[in-house]
């Protein structure tokens, strides 16, 4: 007989050219509060989608309170008191927060298909009760603050105890990401109260309050679990360590191949303003240079960038790139003056998936591969090839679907589109993201190599220690603002704490 | 491992729906001449070629529509009007009729376009709407009476009803129609943007194609189209009316749909597009001889678009049916 309310035992899962977990490990004891840390790319949330059943595990065992399970949707997940409390919450904010914390399992309350909203009202207080929240049960959801639905959250998944007569098992992926310092110390106190009577996964970017609320703490990293500590006996420059675990190699980001940029001015952006994302912000991005924008979530870095790709029209200012203004606010003025996005969802804006390698990079500029005005099939592929080579493409062929590749190599491709169209100014916005190691480092050495070239970055990258080892400069945003410029040559690098005061 | 079977699943689900409507329209070819030894003689397919042609030309420009992942159902009363404005311009102004009528389907089309794409309508409400507003001014410009040409002003139609090499002109007007919607998908910006944008429209538009210009462009050229048929219905009938083109919408997406053209957007072509219309040319011949009563057959083809639909689309595509 175990002791542990819930255990993973080497779990594997990949996807097309990935390996998101390599044979990993994770129990959970009754009542204990387990901190799960790690970069993006970790594994951290491809983890916790298999354990409520979004995905199912290639290899290894979920073991639920001595047992072993199949879990194949949140429905199932739920069964075995198993839920999660999502980062962007799941509530649907057009019911009521009585029918939110019952939705699915009205039955309970069902009489002859109709439901006893009376019975529904005093079992939803008795949800609220247990995280000790106030609200009218049947106010809407969208009427409340971000916090207050978390705590609504946090009581849907409470109710599982009474679902299932167990303690339930509660993931809070995120939780405090978008929370105001006194909120986070409210939600604290509620956790450190569930414990009694339940068992939590507590995931974070911030090791500070890892170490404040967690009984034991594992680190994921590429894949796979790197070290389990009891969280009284680590430190949060253990765990730093151990979650980056690449300070020794000193080249990981071709820091010795960075250039000085010249001094010619490429694209000068100038006094941009957009209500509510970003204020006054100008910079000058010279010949060669990569400039990191570093900021948390709602700093207003990443409408900056989609602005300069065309795609957030701004109320102010202006970007003159080549001497000329910007015509802004439209995706096809902006890849005319030389402007290359590389976004984030990378299936979604960066590629179409359902097309083959040629066709993604010819879908900005297909005047190359058109013949006599008519488009030249054999052209298009000889494109491909040609980029397929010289990007180092793995494809299975020149027609693979770009569906069928893996992370890294789409990005390539994305890559190959802009560079066959010919950009001055390439929008980096989390160019590594669901790219493998290996991969990334490719992706790092083709920054490089086009830099000295004389091709210009904007870059928002995964992690701090991403932004330092790739930019030339960098500025720390914050609330919109442009708060901080820090130098960052490549024998002089700043330290993440030197960025961060100038973040929070 | 499990990568490598991943993929081969895709490609192997992918060959399937690529061979499933050339195998579906061989078995019922071969049922046919089963069932009777006529029907493969040269008479009866030239008959059903000339019968398909109308068919086809409407399906070439829903085809574009549905790459795009939209849909316009307003294609029958574009037809029907078209019948119309021929039949009543064609006494006083000859062949410039036919040209009124084409041009009507170039301004229908780009008034759903337009609708659609500004107002950031569905094109399903769109070209509902459309629907009801052509099938609406057909009625009310026509008096719900049909306009008969006169026999006098039957020289008018020849072009199209008149015979060259023993095959009605009719199948040759229906060839140029293909062979110029294929070059446009196939060697054409227009045509890759269409698929593009079926397959993945914000990455199409983050690489600074114009949308809404390609989705009205398509539009238009489904608009025309439609009026084609028309114009080739008004010939055939010898005159206009409001339900000259009823029946013809759910024949029109069905030939689409049976031929691999996927509902979902990004998959299939004008080829495709016309072995479904050779399919339903078969079936309607088969459920004419099998006396299958007239009324009946839209439910069949009912039943067949939803059937065709759900054994060829990608849902592992679409997360929410709506």
């Amino acid at each position: 007989m175990t002791d542990y309310v819930l255990e993973v035992r080497n779990i594997t899962k990949s996807f097309p050219g990935v390996k998101a977990l390599d044979e990993v490990d994770l129990a959970v004891k009754p009542n204990e509060i387990v901190g799960l840390v790690g970069e993006n790319g970790a594994g951290k949330s491809t983890l916790l989608k298999i354990l409520i059943g979004a995905y199912q595990p290639d290899e290894g065992d979920l073991i639920v309170r001595g047992k072993k399970v199949q879990i194949r949707s949140v429905k199932e997940a739920e069964d075995h008191g198993l839920a999660m409390v999502f980062q962007e919450q799941s509530l649907l904010p057009n019911l009521s927060v009585r029918e939110n914390i019952f939705l699915g399992n009205e039955e309970q309350f069902t009489r002859f298909g109709t439901i006893n909203w009376g019975k529904m009202d005093r079992e939803a207080r008795r949800q609220l009760e247990k995280v000790d929240l106030d609200v009218n049960p049947t106010a809407y959801t969208g009427d409340l603050t971000f916090a207050t639905r978390q705590m609504v959250e946090l009581a849907r998944v409470m109710s599982l105890e009474d679902r299932t007569h167990h303690a339930p098992i509660i993931i809070l992926d995120e939780p405090t990401t978008v929370l105001e310092k006194n909120e986070i110390d409210l939600l604290f106190e509620r956790i450190r109260s569930l414990k009694e009577r339940a068992s939590i996964i507590f995931v974070s970017h911030h090791l500070d309050e890892i170490l404040e609320l967690t009984d034991r703490v594992y680190v994921f990293k590429d894949g796979r679990k790197v070290a389990d500590r009891v969280t009284s006996e680590t430190s949060e420059s253990e765990l730093h360590q151990l979650m980056v675990g690449r300070e020794l190699k000193g080249e990981y980001y071709r820091q010795s191949k960075q250039i000085t940029p010249a001094d010619q001015v490429v694209m000068s952006i100038q006094g941009l303003s957009k209500d509510g994302q970003y204020k006054d912000f100008s910079l000058d991005l010279h010949k060669g240079e990569i400039i990191g924008l570093s900021g948390v979530l709602g700093s207003g870095r990443e409408e900056v960038c989609r602005t300069v790709a065309g795609i957030i029209k701004p109320d102010q200012g202006q970007i003159i790139i080549n001497d000329k203004p910007l015509a802004l606010g439209s995706p096809s003025g902006s890849i005319k003056s030389g402007i290359g996005y590389v976004p984030q969802d990378r299936g979604v804006e960066g590629l179409v998936l359902y097309l083959s390698i040629g066709p993604n990079i010819t879908l900005p500029d297909l005047s190359s591969v058109v013949k006599h005005g008519l488009l030249s099939h054999k052209g298009e592929r000889k494109l491909a090839e040609t980029w397929i080579d010289r990007m180092a493409i793995k494809a299975p062929s020149a027609e693979a679907l770009c569906l069928n590749l893996s992370g890294g190599n789409q990005q390539k491709v994305v890559l190959s589109k802009w560079l066959a169209s010919k950009v001055k100014v390439f929008v980096l916005d989390h160019p590594t993201r669901g790219v493998d190691v290996g991969a990334k480092e490719e992706v790092y050495e083709l920054i490089r190599e086009l830099a000295s070239q004389g091709i210009s970055f904007l870059l928002i990258a995964d992690t701090l220690e991403e932004t330092i080892g790739l930019s030339n400069v960098i500025l720390t945003m914050k609330d919109g603002h442009i708060t901080q410029r820090i130098e960052a040559p490549g024998d002089n690098k700043p330290q993440p704490v030197d960025l961060i005061q100038h973040m929070m | 491992m499990s990568v490598m079977t991943r993929i081969d699943k895709i490609r192997k689900t992918t060959n399937w729906v690529d061979i499933m409507p050339l195998a579906t329209l061989i078995i019922l070819v071969i049922i046919m001449t089963i069932g009777s030894p006529r029907f493969l003689m040269p008479s009866n397919l030239l008959g059903m070629l000339a019968q398909g042609s109308t068919l086809l030309v409407m399906g070439l420009g829903q085809t574009f529509i549905i790459l795009m992942g939209s849909i316009d159902l307003s294609i029958a009363p574009v037809a029907a009007m078209s019948t119309v404005v021929v039949a009543m311009l064609l006494p006083g102004y000859g062949y410039l009729a036919f040209v009124a009528g084409l041009l009507f389907g170039v301004f229908a089309g780009a008034l759903t376009g337009t609708v659609h794409t500004k107002a950031r309508i569905p094109s399903f409400i769109a070209s509902l709407g459309a629907m009801g507003l052509w099938t609406g001014v057909a009625f009310v410009i026509t008096d719900a009476t049909p306009i008969t040409v006169a026999t006098e002003k039957g020289y008018l139609l020849e072009w199209v009803t008149g015979s060259t090499l023993g095959v009605t002109n009719v199948v040759y007007i229906a060839v140029v129609a293909l062979l110029i919607t294929y070059i446009l998908e196939k060697y054409t910006g227009f045509g890759r943007y269409v698929k593009a944008i079926g397959a993945g429209e914000k990455a199409t538009k983050v690489s600074g194609v114009p949308i809404d210009r390609i989705k009205i462009s398509a539009f238009i050229l489904c608009g025309t189209l439609a009026a084609l048929s028309g114009v080739l219905l008004s010939t055939k009938m010898a005159g206009g009316s409001a339900r000259m083109a009823d029946g013809f919408l759910l024949k029109a997406i069905a030939v689409v749909i049976l031929g691999g053209t996927a509902i979902s957007g990004g998959i299939g072509g004008v080829l495709r597009t016309v072995i479904g219309v050779l399919i339903v040319m078969v079936l309607d011949v088969g459920m004419n001889m099998f006396g299958v009563n007239p009324w009946f057959q839209q439910a069949i083809y009912g039943g067949i678009i939803i059937l065709a639909v759900a054994l060829t689309i990608d849902r592992s595509r679409i997360t929410i049916i709506k």
